[in-house]
This record gives C-alpha cells, sequence and structure tokens, in this order.
C-alpha cells in the first residue's frame, strides 16, 4: 500500500522513498544532492554561511595533518550549500549539494 | 528517490571545459530560485534533468564559448595550490626542523633542497599549468 502526505505519494507498493524533498542526510551516494562534502571552493568570491556555489569552482580535497590534497580524479556537479564560510579561495569547507 | 525537476529555466550559460561537455550556467530551482549550476554529463544524479536542460541549450544556442584563459587561469591556481600544500605537508616538517634536518645526510639534505626548489620552480616549468612534472619526493 502507498503512503501519501497532502495527496503525493512518499512511498511506493514496492516501498520505495519517492518525491522526498532533498536535504541533508537524503542519500548515502557520494556527490549526489542530499550529500555532504570537503571541498576547496576556488570561486574567487566569498560565500556565507548558506550561500550557494556552483561546483564548477569546487575540489574534493582530503586532510593531511598540516595541509590538504585535492582528489584531480574526480569532481562535482550541481550545486552546493555552503555549510560555514568559503572566502572563495579557501583550503576547504563543509557543503551540502542541494541541486 | 528525490524529487525529479523538469522545464527548468536557466541563464548564463557556458562552456567552461575544453571538451565544451560541461556547463556553467543559473537554474531557477522549484525550491531555491536562481541558484549557479554545474550541468555535467557524468552527474548520474538525475534531481535536474541534465539531458532535457542541455537539450533545452542546444536548442537556443545561447551557450557562450569556452574561455581559454580563465580555464588555463584556474588549472595555475590548482597547479600552485598543490605545490604549496606539498611544500607544507612534506617539506616544511623536514626542512624547518632543526633537529631533524641535523640528523640529516649531506646527500639527503642535498635531496630535500633539490625536491623543495622544484616545488617552487614548477610554474617555470614550460608545459606549466597543464602539464607538469612534480618532482618526486627524497
Amino acid at each position: 500500500m502507498a503512503i501519501k502526505v497532502n495527496g503525493t505519494t512518499v512511498i511506493d507498493d514496492s516501498r520505495n522513498l519517492i518525491n522526498i524533498a532533498s536535504g541533508a542526510g537524503a542519500t548515502s551516494t557520494a556527490g549526489a544532492v542530499g550529500a555532504y562534502a570537503y571541498c576547496r571552493d576556488d570561486s574567487g568570491s566569498a560565500t556565507t554561511l548558506g550561500g550557494s556555489v556552483s561546483a564548477s569552482s569546487l575540489y574534493y580535497l582530503s586532510n593531511a595533518y598540516n595541509g590538504f590534497y585535492i582528489d584531480t580524479s574526480n569532481t562535482p556537479s550541481g550545486t552546493w550549500r555552503v555549510m560555514g564560510y568559503s572566502s572563495g579561495n579557501n583550503r576547504g569547507t563543509v557543503l551540502l549539494r542541494i541541486s | 528517490m528525490m524529487n525529479e525537476y523538469r522545464n527548468i529555466e536557466y541563464r548564463n550559460a557556458k562552456f567552461v571545459s575544453p571538451d565544451n561537455l560541461q556547463i556553467d550556467c543559473e537554474i531557477n530551482h522549484p525550491e531555491y530560485g536562481w541558484i549557479p549550476y554545474l550541468l555535467d554529463p557524468s552527474d548520474t544524479d538525475m534531481t535536474i534533468d541534465n539531458t532535457e536542460l542541455k537539450a533545452a541549450m542546444d536548442q537556443n544556442g545561447d551557450v557562450a564559448a569556452f574561455n581559454q584563459q580563465e580555464h588555463d587561469d584556474k588549472i595555475a591556481r590548482l597547479v600552485r595550490f598543490q605545490r604549496d600544500n606539498l611544500l607544507q605537508i612534506e617539506v616544511d616538517p623536514i626542512v624547518s626542523n632543526a633537529l631533524r634536518w641535523a640528523d640529516l645526510t649531506t646527500e639527503q639534505q642535498n635531496a630535500w633542497s633539490a625536491y623543495r626548489t622544484a616545488l617552487l620552480d614548477i610554474t617555470d616549468q614550460a608545459g606549466f599549468p597543464h602539464s607538469v612534472t612534480w618532482p618526486t619526493k627524497p
């Protein structure tokens, strides 16, 4: 039996979640909408808490004890929300993919 | 499964990869309004119908041309960022630590000095920024 909220099916007959608004933790798939990532923002302009940046300015990062490495073999797509602060030329900030 | 949005409006589209596959633009998102967006054919997330969005762009023919200089500048910043990090992560803990440095042989010190110089000079390489040869850590 499907489950509906305000007339919209949110769980179908096969027990799949559908039509769920995007949000934090909505996916465990790396890089997908709803996923968090730790990235360098190279946009050149500051983005404050909650602002949005295009993935074209982002690089995935990994931490070293006194610096960072960039993952150049994987690149993000879409739109990401800054969940901290980005100076536009920062070493790393946490982002959430929203689109 | 997330919502799958279709018939998305876009504006200010431009190619941002040399192969003209990635397109930077703004989209009028049903939840967030106009937001920046990178359309990437390799994106497996289907929240936005990238195929439909790309088809609309193709039909309208309004995607600005790829800017080689912007791309070169971006890659150069990336290489410098990588270089600066390697200096901080690998070189500084050795050469800035008097006790560790004193424990090295002259040959080892020369190797670290050469490595540091090669990193600093990476922007002088003929292939910079697109084809740089990273020196090998001693």
